[in-house]
């Protein structure tokens, strides 16, 4: 009933007609061109009915040339409805204050619980979180995600050597685990060093076992470097001698080739300072701009959105707010000279090196096999010499 | 009145030829019930009588009454009224 909406936004009145043949009274309203709705009739001289509030005063003409008698009864509607509000207004104001006072208490971070951890590297934590923000009494928005903490934490503070962080409502719990140089004096297991690579034994360290090889010997992967077995010289019977695990480092020169190719032609993403800031409010799918409509006046840009959460008391609300910042790019290309190319490539190739082998690793000699400079790219064909520890341990099955 | 009844016998076979509405043309009343429960009368000249129980119109050439349980207008203006109740006979007087 679309009608009864519409009288209910400006107003309606109950009217009680009383004389004999009471619902004439509307059909005399009716001529009027007054629209009367849900008239009921209680008895033979009594009807009532209700009319818009807008008619109330041609309703008392009408009645004056006719016998019957008017009364009003209750009034309903927009008008009414916020006459009442109004009166009640201490109330509703206490009431939403209320409301927004939880949702400010539910949005603060209550307590950060710190576990795993020395009272030293605690304190540094916490010392580091309260910078990042996260402290009791801080509101949770002015804080960054708990991946991005996690990632912060490790990276200001080299002694982690792991830290999980985990939001549970108001509080902030972070487990942490430390770097700790841990002797093991574990009996190594009985075993052989043997080679996992060809080349020249450079160097030999060895704090147990036999060795089997000498300085500028010729390795292949599987040789035995250094043996388990300890005997003397003049026994015949390997097996009589004891059985060690064979510990140390066998230095060897060992020979790459690689192969670089780098274009002479380089794209380039560069950010300049420029950046504009957009402001989100998201409620499930609907994503409505609150800050900035603009398009962004760059052609080239890059985006980072930062997405946050509100809470009432325990429930995460529907609504995010997602701050977007987009900053300008430059994309720039880059020719560059053989020469300069040249460079790239070699250090490229050193740095891929470096990534394969062990971490004690020396370069010992670097020479350029092949060179071609074709089709907007240069090619490197280069051979390496290094020194590099290539013992590997491999157990001896005792067989018994 | 002879007058009159002519004038009615044209205004009946033009809007029979020309397949026109005849609540219109020929001022009837339209009387559009839901179930029981819901009567919409339009083209009703005026309110004669109108009770928990029963409703009487005048409309063109005679009376409506309809009779029924627990009557209450939902709407009345000029031409148009809506019943709401238990509508139990709809009834042509002259």
């Amino acid at each position: 009933m679309f009608f009864i909406k519409k009288n209910w936004l400006t107003g309606y009145i109950t009217i009680v007609v009383k004389g004999a043949h009471p619902e004439l009274f509307f059909q005399i309203l009716a001529k009027h061109q007054i629209m009367s709705w849900n008239i009921i009739k209680h008895d033979k001289e009594t009807a009532c009915g209700r009319i818009k509030l807008a008619d109330v005063m041609k309703v008392r003409q009408i009645r004056r040339k006719t016998r019957y008698k008017l009364s009003f009864g209750s009034r309903k509607g927009l008008p009414f409805t916020m006459k009442q509000l109004n009166q009640k207004r201490p109330l509703i104001i206490g009431f939403l204050v209320v409301i927004i006072f939880i949702f400010m208490l539910s949005n603060l971070i209550w307590r950060v619980d710190i576990t795993g951890l020395d009272a030293e590297i605690e304190e540094k934590v916490s010392q580091q979180l309260e910078e990042y923000g996260v402290k009791t009494g801080n509101f949770q928005w002015n804080v960054t995600s708990p991946g991005n903490i996690q990632k912060q934490l490790l990276a200001d503070i080299p002694e982690l050597l792991w830290v999980g962080v985990k939001r549970t409502g108001s509080a902030y719990h972070l487990e942490g685990v430390e770097k700790t140089i841990v002797e093991k004096e574990e009996p190594t297991p009985p075993g052989h060093l043997v080679a996992t690579k060809e080349g020249v034994v450079a160097n030999l360290f060895i704090s147990k076992g036999q060795p089997m090889v000498q300085t500028n010997d010729v390795v292949y992967p599987g040789d035995i470097l250094v043996s388990g077995f300890l005997h003397s010289s003049d026994e015949e019977d390997t097996n009589s001698g004891t059985i060690v695990g064979a510990e140390g480092e066998v230095f060897a020169e060992v020979w790459y080739k690689s192969e670089v190719t780098v274009p002479m032609e380089q794209e380039l993403q560069l950010m300049k300072g420029i950046n504009e800031k957009k402001h989100y409010l998201q409620f499930k799918d609907i994503v409505l701009p609150i800050w900035n409509f603009k398009q962004p006046s760059f052609s080239e840009y890059q985006i980072e959105s930062e997405e946050k959460d509100f809470y009432f008391l325990k429930w995460k609300l529907p609504v995010t707010y997602t701050k977007k910042t987009i900053y300008q790019t430059e994309i720039t290309k880059q020719q560059m000279e053989a020469e300069q190319a040249r460079k790239i490539a070699l250090a490229q190739a050193r740095r891929e090196l470096s990534r394969t082998t062990p971490p004690k690793t020396k370069i010992i000699d670097e020479k350029v096999l092949h060179e071609s400079a074709e089709n907007g790219k240069v090619k490197l064909t280069l051979y390496y010499s290094v020194l590099e520890n290539i013992a590997t341990k491999q157990p001896i099955s005792q067989g018994d | 009145m002879k007058k009159n009844k002519l004038k009615e016998s044209i205004m009946r076979s033009i809007t029979q030829i020309f397949d026109l509405p005849s609540e219109v043309t020929l001022k009837l009343p339209r009387i559009t019930t839901i179930g029981t429960i819901h009567a919409y009368i339009e083209n009703h000249q005026g309110l004669i009588i109108f009770s928990s129980e029963e409703l009487l119109l005048k409309v063109h050439q005679g009376h409506v009454r309809i009779k029924g349980k627990g009557f209450v207008l939902k709407m009345m203006i000029a031409q148009d009224i809506l019943l709401e109740g238990e509508i139990s006979g709809i009834y042509y007087e002259k």
